[in-house]
């Protein structure tokens, strides 16, 4: 996943401290056939294409509007590109596309030229149903940002999340561009902490409806929702584990609250916490060795992190007297929390040896943030005045976006592994 | 919040009527000279001036099960972030246990509630222990620990939705609910 391109270089690594954005110039579509929807319109296919490439946070785009009409009409009406011209503009790259939509097929022909060295890195056709239209604007945008970062796009990922749109907190996904916001749970109950399968085929999510917070897992592979523990008191904060067979779940004790492992069928293998106060919201490190963890042991919640097998307890945290909701990096260097600074919560990553904090957010109250699949991007459930919303930040803290636009408070995201096949 | 509180009004605007209704009922189902346990300790409650009242089953909207409440089972309150007992609720538990004694065959529920303030998985966590707490003082004043169940909402379900200091102190409760009488 991180090795460099065999047959190119790579031209932005994102995980370099100060990056600096790319230039991207991207030219309006050329339109193949005479059908043009209403749905996918050239100019509707501009302006998604350089949203989404926006979005990324690794791009300056340089949009039709900035690009001479006779450049773009070159381009459209004769096919034809002069890098040298786009040098002048400040542009690093120049990506052209060809699209349509023939007979109920849709096809994206993309050509991405590097300006500098005055040449085409990349170009492929991709096409599918024109009802699935997403999926390929997906395939495409994950491509482009492969060439240009060394590692795909996340455009087909998702991030479910709960939200209070109908009056209750039910649980929601989200596509990462923002769109296709869909209810998942119907149950009119409270349902809490959502988190998604390392394969993208379950989440796990705690809910009341028999009147206990019982742990259930929603199945996409068979559309069915079951439950999955329901040991009396909590079934809680669930963690998978990187192999997606145990979850990390937190449970009562006589003497408190505890994390235990539970195999896929819901028996529990094994108790991974024990004594002083309470011990929950488990997440593994990405090669399931270790896990992280909230104990207020010491009185007041702070981050542990032990062996896969509860041997080894270190404590993390020593900032602050709130430190809570840890996630472990998909790179395994660092983890994300959310912590009380100054009296309001902000995330926050602190690196493995507890040496190095890095505060993310400042603005209201901020919680529960989750890893993309690949480790760029954290989100995260921001509260203020306006509204309680999701956003997305590069895990430096850079370029925040609203993933969602109100219709309740929006909370608690889960970010999905890749969803569909390449 | 809003509607639970219309509720407590239409349920106080109710009170004579059930009073009566429940004198009515008692003539009737008075306890014989051989009443047994049961009859013994409704005297003892009557001598007490612990009257039962007409309970009204409810639901909470998405929970399955309906449940009463009484007025003898008022909420206890805690200081934030804690789960001792504090000392004005103890005087509110001691007459809990009251009622629930004289009332040997009711399944009582102890919902353990937080503010807003803090996580939703810290708070469930703390909710627990709030419960918990409720259950041990009453179970030491005598009442079996097989009628208490206990079950954490965290900050799930707020008294008051208002973002101030009066409506934590209000949120951060134990409610007692019947769920089988």
């Amino acid at each position: 996943m991180w090795a460099p391109l065999a047959q190119g270089k790579v031209y932005l690594d994102i995980f370099s401290p100060n990056i600096r954005k790319i230039n991207i110039a991207v030219l309006p579509p050329r339109w193949e056939g005479n059908i043009i929807p209403k749905s996918i319109t050239p100019s509707l296919f501009e302006k998604r294409v350089t949203n989404d490439l926006w979005i990324t946070g690794f791009f300056n785009i340089i949009s039709e509007k900035e690009i001479p009409s006779t450049m773009t009409a070159d381009y459209v009406y004769h096919n034809h590109i002069d890098l040298e011209k786009y040098k002048t503009l400040g542009a690093e790259f120049v990506l052209a596309t060809t699209a349509g939509v023939t007979q109920g097929v849709f096809s994206i022909e993309y050509h991405l030229f590097d300006v500098a060295m005055f040449k085409e890195i990349a170009s492929r056709r991709l096409k599918g149903p024109a009802k699935g239209k997403d999926q390929v604007f997906h395939a495409f945008e994950n491509k482009i940002i492969y060439y240009i970062t060394g590692s795909d796009g996340l455009f087909d990922t998702q991030i479910a999340f709960i939200s209070t749109q109908t009056g209750n907190k039910e649980i929601y996904k989200i596509d990462f561009d923002g769109r296709n916001r869909e209810r998942i749970t119907h149950n009119g109950s409270i349902n809490l902490s959502p988190r998604w399968s390392p394969d993208g085929s379950r989440i796990a999510f705690t809910s009341y409806i028999r009147r206990n917070p019982d742990l259930y897992i929603i199945d996409f592979n068979i559309g069915k929702i079951y439950l999955f523990s329901h040991r009396v008191g909590l079934n809680a904060a669930p963690g998978w584990s990187p192999d997606g067979k145990y979850i990390a779940l937190t449970m009562r004790t006589p003497s408190g609250s505890e994390i235990f492992l539970l195999d896929r069928k819901g028996r529990k293998v094994k108790q991974l916490t024990k004594g002083w106060g309470d011990n929950l919201s488990a997440s593994w490190s990405p090669d399931g060795k270790k896990v992280v963890f909230v104990s207020d042991r010491t009185g007041r919640p702070q981050i542990y992190t032990m062996n896969a097998d509860g041997s080894n307890v270190k404590r993390l945290t020593f900032r602050g007297t709130y430190n809570v909701a840890p996630v472990w990096s998909p790179r395994g260097d660092r983890i994300a929390y959310s912590g009380i600074i100054d009296g309001k919560f902000q995330i926050c990553t602190v690196t493995l040896d507890g040496s190095t904090i890095h505060v993310l957010t400042s603005i209201g109250n901020n919680y529960t943030p989750s890893w993309s699949p690949d480790g760029r991007y954290i989100a995260y459930s921001q509260a203020t005045r306006r509204g309680t919303d999701i956003y997305i930040m590069n895990f430096d803290g850079n370029f925040k976006r609203r993933l969602t636009e109100g219709r309740g408070k929006n909370t608690m995201p889960s970010w999905s592994p890749h969803l569909e096949k390449p | 919040m809003t509607k639970k509180r219309l509720g407590i009004l239409v349920a106080l605007l109710m009170v004579p009527l059930f009073l009566t209704i429940s004198c009515c009922s008692k003539k009737v189902v008075k306890p014989t000279p051989t009443g047994g346990e049961k009859g013994k300790q409704e005297v003892t409650a009557e001598k007490k001036g612990v009257q039962e009242e007409g309970l009204q089953k409810k639901k909470y909207p998405g929970i399955q099960g309906e449940f009463m409440e009484s007025k003898y089972l008022k909420d206890i309150h805690f200081d934030f972030d804690k789960y001792n007992i504090r000392p004005d609720a103890t005087a509110v538990l001691k007459k809990s246990a009251e009622y629930l004694l004289a009332h040997p065959t009711y399944k009582i529920q102890i919902e353990g509630h937080c503010d807003e303030r803090g996580s939703v998985e810290y708070n469930l966590v703390l909710g627990e222990r709030r419960a918990e707490s409720a259950k041990k003082f009453l179970v030491n004043l005598g009442v079996d620990a097989n009628r208490l169940s206990t079950i954490s909402y965290g900050k799930e379900m707020p008294l008051d939705p208002r973002h101030n200091e009066e409506a934590w102190a209000k949120n951060r409760r134990c409610h007692f609910i019947i769920l089988e009488k």
